[in-house]
């Protein structure tokens, strides 16, 4: 998806030769990554902001073509994203009554990433619920045998699940969640903005410097994880100072997914779609530290003249 | 056809060979999760599992209550619903 979305960006203007044909392949350049950005969304809910995030970088790179076509495209892609997840958005609407684009887990996210007292570690703040939620406790073993699972304890959403019903009577559960969510965040804001803004990095950090447990729980596969990063950022520079238009739309995709990293639940997960893109810029990180590291090597064995 | 030559063309033989062996490896370790799974998945998992068996068994999104295919699922909603579609092609 991301190479076509790349490729269209860069490419040139049809030629008008065959208006027709012209005019159905070059909405097609647009439908479809449209389209394959609905379905990114689809699996991965947050995504659908990041879409937004990068129609509007894309409707920015490609203004040189002119107001009209640049409105025309990034209409074209909103459109067949839309297409591609109003089936669904129609189905919870039938089933809710709200207006609910891809799932309702988004109030959870946001509740369990605002308890600045977990220090950005979704999993670090559960021991402090269930002191206060003992019943949970009792509970888990049932569900975890309902659904398959080992004795491990719960993730901290299902550990929510009885917040809102206390707190918030009546509102349905995602809705109450998110505004409890946006409450810390704003309390903190008023109460220390320093500390927030640490949270923020702390959990930005995590998403990209910790990989999933069970493969970078060792120090090999911790080492392995962050130099794949590490070089990723080499990619990633390597490209803002030659391909700029390649360079907008990955940081623009990479900005998209720390931000959401950082407000909402700062797992791994986030980053997923974009590991492909990861792995790429990795493989430019590592080709221009190994012709660098040529190059050095190659000048120093030079023979020097002797004046 | 066309367009596949033109990659060839503009990326040479070499990169495409090892792009296409990079995809196939990558499905392969896929495919040999599917038919050996984790013994004790994490949370997230079961629930998508939950909803792909579901979609597979009863063409629902979760088991609904009284549903003899398992027990009822109760916030389907909360789960992105692309993921348990390409789950159940697993089955």
């Amino acid at each position: 998806m991301f190479t076509h979305f790349i490729e269209v960006a860069r490419r040139r203007p049809r030629s008008t030769l065959f208006p027709s044909t012209t005019l159905f392949r070059s909405a097609l350049d647009w439908l479809l990554p449209g389209a394959l950005l609905g379905l990114t969304a689809m699996v991965r809910p947050e995504y659908l902001l990041i879409s937004l995030v990068l129609i509007g970088v894309m409707t920015v790179i490609c203004r040189s073509r002119g107001f009209g076509p640049v409105l025309a495209s990034g209409g074209l892609m909103l459109v067949a994203l839309l297409l591609v997840i109003t089936p669904w958005m129609t189905r919870n609407l039938d089933q809710s009554g709200r207006l609910v684009p891809l799932s309702t887990g988004g109030g959870q996210t946001l509740f369990t990433g605002s308890y600045l007292a977990s220090a950005g570690d979704p999993l670090g703040g559960m021991p402090g619920v269930l002191a206060h939620h003992p019943r949970l406790c009792r509970r888990h073993p049932a569900q975890n045998a309902a659904r398959g699972g080992g004795p491990r304890p719960v993730n901290p959403e299902r550990g929510s699940a009885p917040v809102p019903a206390e707190r918030m009577p009546g509102v349905p559960a995602d809705l109450a969640l998110a505004r409890i969510g946006r409450e810390n965040y704003l309390r903190a804001l008023r109460e220390d903005p320093a500390g927030l803004l640490g949270y923020f990095a702390g959990k930005s950090a995590r998403i990209w410097w910790r990989g999933r447990t069970d493969l970078t729980g060792t120090a090999a596969g911790r080492a392995f994880h962050m130099s794949l990063v590490a070089g990723a950022l080499v990619g990633l520079l390597l490209l803002a100072f030659r391909r700029r238009p390649e360079f907008w739309l990955i940081f623009a995709l990479a900005a998209g997914v720390t931000v959401i990293g950082a407000v909402f639940v700062a797992s791994p997960r986030r980053t997923l779609a974009f590991w492909p893109v990861i792995a790429c810029l990795t493989g430019l990180g590592f080709s221009l530290a190994f012709r660098l590291a040529r190059d050095a090597v190659a000048n120093r064995l030079r023979p020097v003249p002797i004046a | 056809m066309q367009v596949l030559k033109s990659y060839f063309t503009r990326y040479g033989r070499g990169a495409m060979i090892a792009l296409a062996v990079i995809v196939c490896a990558g499905f392969l370790v896929r495919a040999w999760v599917v038919v050996n799974p984790l013994a004790d998945p994490g949370d997230d998992a079961l629930a998508y599992r939950a909803l792909a068996e579901a979609l597979y068994v009863d063409g629902t999104f979760g088991y609904e209550k009284g549903s003899s295919g398992g027990p009822e699922f109760k916030t389907p909603s909360d789960w992105s619903p692309g993921a348990p579609l390409i789950y159940a092609g697993a089955y």
